[in-house]
């Protein structure tokens, strides 16, 4: 059974956060799909299409990965290497969207190809003007490149 | 006239005939009265003489036979009688002579002489001498002398002519020899007298005379010493007492030296004389007086060159010293030399095979020697001798003599070897000294040392112990060379008071000065280990302690094969050597000892910093959790009470929407605080990134970052010209950003706001300000400016979370600089700060080229 096309892959653990955030998402009615996945390897078996998601199209892939640092299991920035690492997902625009503003985390997300690194201001008005921001640049006014289409899974 | 003439002539006829007749009777009146021996009759046959044959015929034969001419003459000169020999004497028959005037015998200029004679013959007796005229020319020197013959009737002269020519030959050949004789004595240097017993001067020959003068009718006292009287003691006269010959000197007025040769002397005629030579001896006495003195210096020179001289005959082996040589070889000078026969027992064995092969050599060569002998004394010391030789040829240039010298030369050997011993020590010593500075390893070091002692300097045997602290005290043996044989090892030597340790060794360790043993045969601090050292050929030792500067820890031995080796230089240096050694072994334990403190210390030092670098990591996970895990309920916080005022809000009453208000402040003022902590810590990891910065462009920077601030503001900035520093550009940026805000807060009320950025000079240093016309502040609070928290003001009055001049003061002490802050209520403020790199920096401003390298590192 194919999963509706999902927009953004929203990635964090902290419930809060996650209201947050969606609250402010479909404030500016920027996205309707967002499939929210607790910990990396949640992530990461969504877009592999693997585990609890085998059954999704590969060639499905979310149109924007918002990706928080602090995870459980499996880290970020881990999160983030695989997905870039790998070709079926390497495409996908990553968004790291944390608390952070260290610099090693900076560095090091920026090195395994982040395409953009914000920082959650603490500011209500300021975070919710902040993803507004990022919604519609990478979801209106950045160009995606067309997905190929992908061979179907073998669990498809 | 014929008749006159005739008259006359008949008259002188008569006369003559008168005359005749007279002369005639006379003499027959003679012959009668027998005045006349003899008639000279001119008969045809000549003029004849008669004799009267009467007893005065042995008168007759004798005047013959007389040698002297004789003649009897009448008064007035003629010749009655001649004998034959005057006849001989003038060359002239006797008959011709009969009846002549005498003066025919002389030569002309003589007659005159013969008349006068004649005239006092007929009175007395007179002698003359003239010369008789010979027939044939020659003339004849005689001595005439005449007698009167008394007689009535006829009185005469008895002439006598002696023949002188003889005498006059003898007299001429005399007066020859005489004269030859006067010219000698003349010539001679020599004064030479005849003086009389009176006094008189009999003699003087020409040098005489001319220093005395003439001495005729002078006394000899008189013009030798211008006395007038006789000398008290008469030296000359002296001769006359002993009948010996006997010389003496005497120094005159004038400083000659005359010596005087004076001799009895008989005269001709049997009288006593003095003959008396005199020698102007003043320069030969002066030259003598040289010759002794320089002679006399010679021998002293010699004496104290001690060197001798010597001579032998090779035939016979005799030989002849001078006193230096007698010294030399501690012998008697009394004693004649010793023959070369002899001499062998006053070389050593090699010096005399030397000597002997080398006098064949000479001899056989002629070529002169030059040898170093050995020398055995009397006493039995050795000594050394320099001896030359060279070999003397007679008048057939055979070598039949040897002569030299010899100079003792014992010193400077003894020297020679001092310097030679005292060389081989310093080289040693040399050697010692870089295995002293090479070495690492202590034994190592000892053992090097101990090999130059031996190898270099000479030594027999060395060794190094050091002092135990053990029960026994021992010395403990660590490194030894040379001729060792086990000594050490048994040696069991002790540094306690026991008899093992009150040898060389204990004694130096215990008192740390150097012990000597000049002959260890006859040492008793040796007993225990003699029979052992001497049988390994230890004679002399020398033991050095090895200290610090406390006390003693060791101590190095060196023994040396002969006796007395050891002399005040030798120890000077061996001391200065066991220094060296201390000193080296000293630093290297110290040196071992740093390098395990240091090892230590790094140790320390890895834990510390492993601490260090462990909490610095643990303090930058606790301000990322914090980043993290502190803002993320704060924006919920936010975000919930957002949307609760957002969604609900026009439900609540007003002080519900006010609580919520001050809650999302709350919020916004914490995450401001976590920020600036969080800036504030990391400013303090941060290290620091240096780089020449324009000042001049961070502030421009900054003011433009500000824009959004001063909107709708009347501000008057009066920015100054800024220096290039070394600075960290990023952090001095929130240097200016934290003051420039401040100010702008703080002028807020100002209608005009007036804001100076610039440097001035303070006490000598160039100072940053920034300087504003704001409400400024009490400067009785001023110390807690910049306390983290810490806030002038009233939070509604002033926002601020206290943190910013915290950390602009930790960034400027980061620099190595302050800050400080001026204030006046209600006037304004002024901010002012150094970086210690401004010192070196106030200059232009940045170029263009500097303007694109700034705040690389931002």
């Amino acid at each position: 059974m194919n999963l509706p096309e999902i927009d953004i892959l929203l990635v964090e653990d902290n419930k809060d956060d996650i209201e947050l955030t969606l609250h402010s998402l479909r404030r500016e009615r920027l996205a309707n799909r967002i499939h929210v996945a607790r910990d990396g390897v949640e992530a990461l078996d969504f877009l592999f299409c693997r585990g609890e998601f085998a059954e999704r199209s590969a060639s499905q892939q979310p149109r924007l990965v918002l990706l928080d640092l602090k995870l459980p299991k499996l880290d970020g920035l881990e999160v983030l290497k695989r997905i870039k690492d790998d070709s079926k997902t390497k495409t996908i625009p990553v968004v790291i969207l944390t608390s952070s503003k260290e610099e090693q985390d900076l560095v090091k997300g920026y090195k395994l190809g982040v395409n953009s690194y914000i920082q959650k201001p603490v500011d209500f008005d300021k975070f919710r003007d902040t993803v507004r921001q990022i919604g519609l640049y990478w979801l209106v006014v950045n160009q995606a490149p067309v997905t190929e289409p992908l061979r179907q899974s073998v669990h498809a | 006239m014929a008749r006159l003439r005739q008259a006359a002539a008949m008259r002188s006829e008569v006369e003559r005939l008168r005359a005749r007749l007279a002369e005639a009777e006379e003499t027959l009146n003679a012959i009668r009265s027998g005045d006349v021996d003899a008639i000279a009759v001119d008969g045809p046959n000549g003029r004849q003489i008669y004799t009267l044959q009467t007893p005065d015929r042995p008168y007759q034969v004798f005047t013959e036979s007389m040698s002297e001419g004789a003649a009897s003459l009448a008064s007035d000169g003629t010749i009655i009688f001649c004998n034959r020999r005057l006849a001989d004497m003038v060359g002239q028959p006797q008959e011709k002579l009969l009846g002549a005037p005498a003066t025919v015998l002389v030569a002309p200029e003589y007659k005159q002489r013969l008349k006068k004679l004649m005239a006092l013959g007929k009175q007395n007796l007179a002698r003359a001498e003239m010369e008789f005229q010979r027939q044939d020319g020659s003339t004849l020197p005689v001595v005439t002398s005449v007698k009167p013959i008394l007689s009535e009737q006829s009185p005469g002269i008895c002439l006598i002519a002696t023949d002188m020519s003889e005498r006059k030959r003898a007299e001429a050949a005399v007066k020859a020899e005489r004269q030859r004789f006067e010219s000698i004595l003349d010539g001679l240097p020599a004064m030479i007298c005849l003086l009389t017993p009176a006094y008189d001067v009999a003699f003087a020959n020409q040098a005489f005379r001319e220093r005395f003068g003439e001495a005729q009718g002078r006394k000899c006292y008189e013009y030798c010493f211008g006395a007038s009287m006789p000398c008290a003691f008469c030296e000359s006269f002296h001769v006359l007492k002993t009948g010996e010959p006997h010389d003496w000197e005497v120094i005159t007025k004038d400083n000659r030296c005359i010596h005087a040769f004076d001799s009895p002397f008989t005269d001709v005629d049997g009288s006593p004389l003095i003959l008396e030579m005199d020698l102007d001896v003043t320069e030969h006495r002066e030259a003598e007086r040289e010759l002794r003195q320089s002679t006399a210096e010679l021998k002293e020179a010699q004496r104290v060159a001690q060197l001798g001289s010597w001579s032998m005959d090779v035939k016979t082996g005799d030989v002849t010293w001078s006193d230096e040589l007698y010294e030399m070889l501690g012998l008697d000078p009394s004693q004649p030399a010793v023959a070369y026969s002899a001499q062998e027992r006053i070389f050593t064995p090699e010096s005399w095979a030397m000597l002997t092969a080398q006098i064949a050599e000479t001899m056989k060569s002629g070529i002169p020697y030059e040898l170093e002998l050995r020398t055995v004394r009397s006493d039995g010391t050795h000594g050394w001798m320099l001896a030359r030789g060279e070999p003397l040829r007679d008048e057939n240039g055979m070598m039949k003599r040897l002569r030299g010298v010899a100079l003792d030369i014992t010193k400077r050997k003894e020297a020679e070897r001092r310097l030679e011993r005292v060389n081989r020590t310093l080289q040693a010593m040399s050697i010692c000294a870089e295995a002293l500075m090479r070495c690492s390893h202590e034994a190592d070091m000892l053992q090097r040392v101990c090999d130059a002692v031996i190898e270099v300097a000479g030594y027999r045997m060395a060794w190094v112990g050091y002092a135990e602290h053990d029960e026994d005290k021992t010395v403990r043996p660590m490194a030894w060379a040379g001729h060792e044989d086990g000594y050490v090892l048994g040696a069991h030597i002790s540094w306690a008071d026991v008899e093992r340790g009150r040898g060389p060794t204990g004694i130096a360790i215990r008192t740390g000065n150097p012990a000597i043993c000049h002959d260890i045969a006859h040492d008793p601090h040796l007993d225990p280990w003699k029979e052992q050292a001497l049988q390994r050929g230890y004679r002399a030792s020398i033991v050095l302690p090895l200290r610090t500067e406390e006390e003693s820890f060791g101590a190095i031995s060196i023994y040396a094969a002969e006796p007395d080796a050891f002399d005040t230089r030798e120890c000077q240096l061996l001391e200065e050597l066991a220094r060296n050694m201390s000193y080296a072994i000293t630093a290297l334990r110290a040196h071992a000892e740093l390098q395990q403190l240091n090892q230590q210390l790094d140790e320390r030092v890895r834990h510390r910093t492993a601490e260090l670098q462990s909490a610095n990591r643990e303090l930058e996970a606790f301000s990322y959790s914090v980043s993290h895990d502190l803002r993320a309920p704060l924006r919920h916080i936010s975000g919930f009470s957002k949307l609760l005022s957002e969604e609900f809000g026009p439900a609540l009453p007003e002080q519900a929407q006010h609580h919520l208000q001050r809650i999302q402040e709350g919020t916004v003022r914490m995450g401001q605080l976590i920020d600036d902590l969080l800036n504030l810590s990391r400013i303090g990891r941060h290290e620091l990134r240096c780089q020449a910065t324009s000042l001049g462009t961070i502030v421009r920077q900054v003011l433009i970052d500000l824009e959004p601030e001063c909107e709708g503001r009347d501000i008057d900035w009066k920015v100054e010209k800024l220096p290039l520093v070394d600075c960290d550009g990023a952090l001095v940026k929130q240097v200016f950003q934290n003051l420039l805000l401040n100010a702008l807060k703080f002028t807020r009320p100002r209608r005009r706001a007036v804001i100076e950025i610039g440097t001035e000079e303070q006490q000598g240093f160039p100072v940053i300000f920034v300087r504003d016309n704001g409400v400024g502040f009490n400067m009785k609070y001023a110390a807690k400016l910049f306390g983290v928290f810490q806030r002038m003001h009233r939070a509604e009055d002033f926002e601020g979370t206290g943190v910013g001049l915290a950390t602009v003061q930790r960034i400027v002490q980061k620099h190595g600089g302050r800050i400080w802050a001026k204030a006046e209520l209600d006037k304004g403020a002024t901010f002012y700060f150094t970086l210690a790199a401004l010192d070196k920096t106030l200059q232009e401003p940045a170029t263009k080229e500097e303007v694109a390298h700034e705040l690389a590192g931002d």
